[in-house]
């Protein structure tokens, strides 16, 4: 009888790997920029992701499914969700604070909140757009 | 949505894996739908009942729950 604990298939081994180089694209990326090497980091970065996608190309088979790309959807949407409620928390919370005078505002501050200001334009952007398409 | 997914394989004598290269998709998608924990595409749901060649809705019910 056929249990839900049957072994693992090959495609299951190659997005393993598939996984493993971008893991590996990113740890060296980020290693090497905190060993101050910062083209070696991005020649790591390049080759690592090069390698992955080569890998991807040459398997001539989807290496994901229709479930895997909705798993992905979901995360991206609870991804956004806490990006975009932490920052209609945190940032009216900073202001008022700084209005106050108990609060400083550091120049990384100002970048982060032009980064979600701008993140949450491209995503009503990107809203409209496949809006226009359906 | 409850379904008969792993009834029907294993009167096959098929493995989650063997359904799965047939049809196109991970082993893990297959147990998650007879899990009940994945409800496949209506495209998926199409190529499982033409796999075993019945109709959606006789391997899916949409009033059962996992």
């Amino acid at each position: 009888m056929t249990t839900t604990n049957e072994s693992a298939r090959p495609r299951t081994t190659s997005r393993t790997v598939y996984s493993l180089l971008w893991v590996l694209a990113g740890v060296a990326y980020a290693g090497l920029i905190v060993l101050e090497q910062p083209f070696a980091a991005v020649g790591a970065f390049v080759a690592f992701g090069i390698g992955a996608v080569v890998y991807r190309t040459r398997l001539g088979e989807p290496l994901f499914d229709e479930r895997d790309n909705r798993i992905r959807r979901q995360a991206a949407d609870f991804t956004l969700r806490i990006v975009g409620i932490g920052s209609a928390v945190f940032f009216p919370t900073a202001v008022v604070l700084w209005g106050l005078g108990h609060h400083s505002w550091p120049p990384w501050l100002m970048y982060l909140g032009v980064y979600v200001a701008m993140l949450t334009l491209l995503y009503g952007f990107v809203t409209v757009l496949v809006r226009r398409h359906r | 949505m409850r379904n008969d997914l792993r009834d029907r394989r294993d009167a096959d004598g098929l493995s989650q894996a063997d359904l799965a290269d047939a049809i196109g998709v991970t082993r893990q998608t297959i147990n998650s739908i007879e899990r009940g924990r994945y409800d496949p595409s209506l495209e998926l749901a199409f190529e499982l009942a033409d796999y075993f060649d019945t109709s959606i809705e006789d391997i899916f019910d949409p009033e059962g729950d996992g």
